[in-house]
């Protein structure tokens, strides 16, 4: 392991793109890096790169390599969020269909909602990052459905007014 | 004037009133979002006390305060079912559903994602130009 695995455990660079270039260095070599999660290599790619380059280049790398990579587990969060949700959606609308109008059957439908609470109720939480807002608006466009601001909150567990806060500050 | 009503006690008109999900929210906690469409409305009945907005600071909070839509969710206080009145009308195509929450309420007017979306692209091609 080396200085910078010890900072970074995620990502393990190897090879050339340990190097720093100064500013007006062309770069044009192979570069190997490997990606690790809890110290298994999970994959590594090669790179043959020509740019003029000023800094670090193992960082360069990293931070972009780190980049994608939260950004698509955000996604698969997102993605398995939704899934769960439309779960939890057809779990209560097969309950609100068996329940009649008579107070009896209201109080046994609390109860089983309150009961099993991980079976229906969608929790929705704060969004306060445009990043996260662009994943979603992601997943929605490959959907293909015209959904309303409400409906995506309630999809994706996000609060409905920071969604509308977050698009008013793009806007202005 | 806000597109949301917050308020104890309200009545909600709509020719289909439909629940779609119990939720659980920091800021009033566990709650019933019902979706209204079609020739819809909700009124304020009863004001907060204390008249202060629990979600959306914009939210209208006055006795007789409406929002109409044809499309617009409301969140119910509690986990109890509402009941709903039928309003006028010889078939169901013309007449409405009421319901009358005596519990916290919060109604807001539906709008589409599209707007959202077309906002973080136009964002998007602006951050291209100036990296270009």
């Amino acid at each position: 392991m080396n200085k910078l695995s010890e900072n970074n455990p995620f990502i393990l660079p190897q090879g050339q793109e340990q190097g720093h270039f100064g500013q007006s260095t062309i770069i044009d070599q192979l570069t190997t890096i490997s990606v690790y999660q809890e110290k298994m290599p999970i994959w590594s790619l090669q790179a043959r790169s020509r740019h003029t380059f000023n800094g670090d280049i193992s960082k360069f790398y990293t931070d972009h390599l780190k980049h994608i990579i939260v950004y698509n587990e955000k996604k698969e969060d997102y993605y398995l969020t939704g899934i769960k949700n439309l779960i939890k959606k057809n779990n209560f609308l097969q309950l609100s269909l068996t329940t009649s109008d008579d107070s009896e059957s209201e109080a046994d439908f609390e109860k089983e909602i309150s009961d099993h609470p991980h079976k229906y109720i969608i929790d929705i939480k704060p969004l306060d990052n445009e990043r996260d807002l662009n994943i979603i608006s992601e997943i929605v466009k490959k959907i293909g459905v015209e959904f309303t601001i409400d409906d995506v909150s309630e999809l994706f567990s996000v609060d409905n007014d920071c969604i509308l806060k977050i698009a008013n500050n793009i806007e202005k | 004037m806000g597109d949301s009503i917050e308020c104890e006690h309200s009545e909600v008109v709509a020719k289909k009133i439909i629940p779609s999900s119990p939720q659980r929210r920091d800021d009033i906690g566990v709650c019933i979002k019902y979706l209204c469409t079609r020739d819809g409305s909700a009124e304020v009945v009863k004001e907060l006390d204390p008249k202060v907005h629990k979600i959306k600071e914009s939210s209208n909070l006055n006795l007789g305060d409406c929002i109409k839509s044809e499309a617009f969710f409301v969140l119910v206080e509690g986990l109890r079912p509402l009941s709903k009145t039928k309003l006028g009308g010889q078939s169901n195509r013309h007449s409405s559903n009421s319901v009358s929450p005596r519990k916290y309420t919060y109604a807001e007017i539906s709008y589409p994602f599209a707007r959202i979306m077309h906002a973080l692209e136009n964002r998007q091609k602006e951050i291209g130009k100036i990296n270009m």
